[in-house]
């Protein structure tokens, strides 16, 4: 009896490992949580996948974009157990790993292949999916970034542009295998990276190349093949593009200060003294809220540093597009030719109470001004009142403007002071909402399809604050010094 | 010479003592509190809490050293040997040079001016301006009439069950009942091809068509910022400083009555009262773009999906 119970109990405990192989379980799994974006068999097509991009993978393509097998073949198991439990990091992929348990991602997994025969082929004819290798990690020295960097701009440099910033010759007509347009990775924001980006996983995608998109596999398994990189090459193209990747995202700013100066503000956007000061980080979303709502915006982000004197505030917005739109030439299949654009935001008035304005655009009680600059017409302020609603006014506002390799540079320039037509007036020590809005025109942004930010706060520094920063210190440095020669004296019977 | 032989062990054991205190209250405490919270989240110590524990730890420690002579002689030996020179001038002179720019920059990294954003109060589920007569509203989803069961059955006979327009446009696959990859359907419909129709059974696969349709409506609607799963963190989360709700987060949906919620959706962050911040919700006036049926659907799959059920609303003696 006991011996049977005890058998029982050992089953019953192993039981999730000896029925990982189910798929029933899978299917049971699959129409429950995934069937809603990648559809009743599998396509890509469920009813969620036309506001997504990118678009749900297609399953009976058997085509996985993050894996350590080679381009366009077959993935591990572990591949796309991984993206189940972690998700793609980004996208409307999520990480099921805290939902499902270890058994019921395997039987998902088994449940995923079952959508191509070419598993069951492979396994078949005993070509089961292998890893590549990986070669041994240099030490990412000067010398072997700078190996790397000569082999970036051969390999790299058409699609991801020379600063890595996704501007090369080649971005503006990429598509990928379902026929929608892709865009290269900007490869200094390290933080959108969706295959991970740690070291191993920037040589792995060098090496394997991204199934299904226009990134191939620039490492040949072929001794014979002379064109492609060797394992040693990749590791060193990942040795340069570790050089220039931010990992983390940068710490959302709250305010915006903006550092007084006694001379002229600076009216060039590449002028030096712009780096004293470290600029905030405002993250943009696309507008999703009214009208036709934008999904799909290239926009994630934009920085901002200010200057005032007496007379004038200037504001530098920075942000990355890969594109300066409208182009010259645009390529036949993405005819979008809108201007790229940038805006900022104020309330008209500064609150006296808590009470904003609508962050998306005003309303007709509380209206916004907006500076606006495009690369088409020239910069004007408006009055908001909904973001459907918004008029010009007859306000000044003073723009310079400067793209390269995928970097805007935009430099607001207007008096402190406002009035009916140029709105709001700054005055020191007060928060004054500011929002941010920006459009790409070569991804066809226009009107309200655009990137937003909510409200933060814009604060005119004190320009006299910084002195007693410096004596306090330095006067208790002096205290103590003072303590010393006391204890000296003591201790040694000087006198 | 001498001083060197008196030890100074008690100088060490103090300030290794007082060393792991604070680090205790400093990091011990939150490693704690997320271990018996179960949260990502560490709860801190804080800042003034902080200080007086400090202050508490010296004063005690000071009391110890000064208690008896030994006690004390020992704590002192190695300052005042330090300040006699016993460890070499090298020593002497850096020790010298670097204390008064250690107090210094205590002193400056308090000082320093830092920026923070004002503080907006925010109340999370107002009820100044909440209409008395959603509060006792029931979902009409949730229990399908006799109407509606005899209204299914009927449909899937002629073969003509229909789909909200959404789901029927994006998910191009979903024209007819048998499409529905639900047990319950396939066991109603087999049922009802062998001549035999089961109510019971019609109103759970009524039940299992409806919770697909608010699933494919919260996916094609409130995904984008809810998530997936609703946790409030799908890939347009980001942006939003007022991050979406966490629908399995205690204390949101599962604590408000089901009138609530459908007021929420239906108005938005715009009708918001003040003491709610409106101006920064970026939650979309629903009612503009889904139909009242459509909305109490998708409530009837936000529930399922996010595991809670809402709260009852309270009966009021009379």
């Amino acid at each position: 009896m006991i011996i049977l119970a005890l058998l029982f109990i050992t089953f019953g405990l192993f039981q999730p490992e000896f029925s990982y192989a189910n798929e029933p379980v899978g299917k049971e799994i699959y129409d429950r949580l995934c069937l809603g974006c990648h559809g009743m068999t599998g396509k890509g097509d469920g009813p969620a996948a036309s506001v997504l991009r990118p678009k749900p993978r297609n399953f009976r393509l058997a085509r996985y974009k993050y894996t350590q097998t080679q381009y366009g073949k077959l993935p591990l198991d572990s591949d796309i157990y991984k993206a189940i439990a972690e998700g793609l990091h980004g996208t409307a992929m999520p990480g099921w790993s805290d939902t499902l348990n270890h058994g019921e991602i395997e039987s998902l997994v088994d449940y995923i292949k079952s959508f191509s025969k070419k598993f069951a082929k492979a396994k078949a004819k005993g070509r089961e999916p292998a890893p590549i290798p990986i070669g041994t990690p240099p030490l990412f020295s000067v010398k072997v970034i700078e190996k790397g960097r000569k082999l970036y701009n051969v390999y790299c440099k058409k699609c991801h542009g020379g600063t890595g910033r996704g501007s090369g010759s080649s971005a503006v007509s990429l598509t990928h295998d379902l026929g929608d347009r892709i865009w290269p990775r900007n490869l200094t924001e390290g933080w959108l990276y969706r295959g991970g980006n740690r070291s191993e996983d920037i040589f792995r995608t060098v090496a394997t190349g991204i199934s299904g998109t226009p990134m191939p596999s620039h490492v040949s398994f072929n001794p014979e093949d002379k064109s492609a990189l060797t394992l040693k090459d990749a590791w060193n193209v990942t040795a340069f593009v570790d050089s220039i990747i931010t990992r983390e995202e940068p710490k959302t700013s709250e305010v915006l200060v903006v550092k007084f100066t006694n001379g002229v503000v600076p009216k060039d956007p590449t002028d030096p003294k712009w780096n004293i000061i470290s600029p905030g980080y405002f993250p943009l979303a696309g507008q999703i809220i009214e009208g036709e709502r934008w999904f799909k915006t290239t926009l994630k982000s934009v920085y901002a540093r200010a200057f005032y004197n007496e007379k004038r505030i200037a504001i530098l917005l920075e942000w990355d597009d890969p594109t300066d739109s409208p182009l010259e030439k645009t390529p036949e299949n993405f005819p979008q030719n809108e201007p790229d654009a940038i805006a900022i935001q104020f309330p008209v008035k500064i609150p006296e109470g808590m009470e904003k304005p609508y962050f998306l655009g005003g309303s007709a009680s509380r209206p916004v001004t907006v500076w606006k600059w495009s690369s088409e017409s020239e910069a004007k302020i408006l009055t908001g009142k909904g973001i459907l609603r918004s008029e010009k006014t007859d306000g000044i506002i003073s723009v310079n403007h400067v793209y390269h390799e995928g970097r805007h540079k935009a430099l607001f320039s207007r008096s402190l002071g406002g009035d009916t037509q140029n709105g709001i007036t700054f005055v020191r020590d007060r928060y004054i909402p500011v929002a941010f809005n920006g459009w790409d025109g070569n991804n066809g942004e226009k009107n309200e399809q655009r990137a937003v930010s909510v409200w933060y706060w814009l604060l005119l520094e004190e320009p006299t604050g910084g002195a007693s920063v410096y004596y306090i210190p330095a006067l208790a440095g002096f205290v103590m010094i003072f303590f010393e020669l006391l204890i000296i004296i003591k201790t040694r019977n000087i006198g | 010479m001498k001083s060197k032989k008196t030890g100074g062990g008690q100088f060490w054991w103090t300030t290794i003592t007082i060393g792991i205190v604070l680090a205790l209250i400093k990091y011990g405490i939150p490693w704690l509190s997320r271990w018996i919270t179960g949260s990502d989240l560490p709860l801190p110590v804080p800042g003034t809490l902080f200080f007086f524990y400090t202050i508490i730890i010296l004063a005690g420690t000071f009391v110890y050293i000064s208690s008896d002579e030994t006690t004390i002689v020992s704590f002192l030996a190695p300052i005042k040997s330090v300040f006699r020179g016993d460890y070499g001038k090298l020593f002497f002179f850096v020790v010298m040079a670097v204390t008064p720019v250690v107090a210094g920059y205590f002193v400056f990294a308090w000082v320093k001016p830092a920026v923070v954003a004002s503080v907006t109060l925010r109340i999370q589920h107002p009820s100044s301006n909440f209409p008395k007569k959603y509060e006792a509203l029931k979902n009409p989803m949730r229990e399908p009439t006799d109407a509606q069961i005899d209204e299914f059955i009927e449909q899937a006979n002629n073969n003509s069950v229909e789909y909200f327009p959404q789901v029927h446009d994006e998910g191009k696959q979903f024209t007819n009942i048998r499409h529905l990859p639900f047990g319950p359907v396939t066991k109603f419909l087999a049922k009802l091809h062998s001549g035999t129709t089961d109510r019971g059974l019609a109103q759970l696969a009524l039940m299992e068509k409806r919770l697909f349709e608010g699933r494919a409506l919260y996916q094609i609607n409130c995904r984008p910022c809810h998530g997936v799963s609703g946790g409030g963190d799908g890939p347009m989360a980001y942006g939003f400083s007022l991050r979406p709700i966490n629908f399995t987060d205690s204390g949101t949906i599962d604590t408000l009555v089901e009138g609530y919620t459908f007021w929420r959706i239906e108005n938005g962050g715009p009708s918001l009262p003040p003491e709610s911040t409106p101006w920064d919700s970026a939650m979309p006036v629903w009612k503009h773009d889904l139909t009242e049926i459509e909305r109490w659907t998708i409530m009837l799959a936000e529930y399922d999906i996010a595991g809670v059920s809402p709260r009852e609303p309270e009966k009021v003696a009379r």
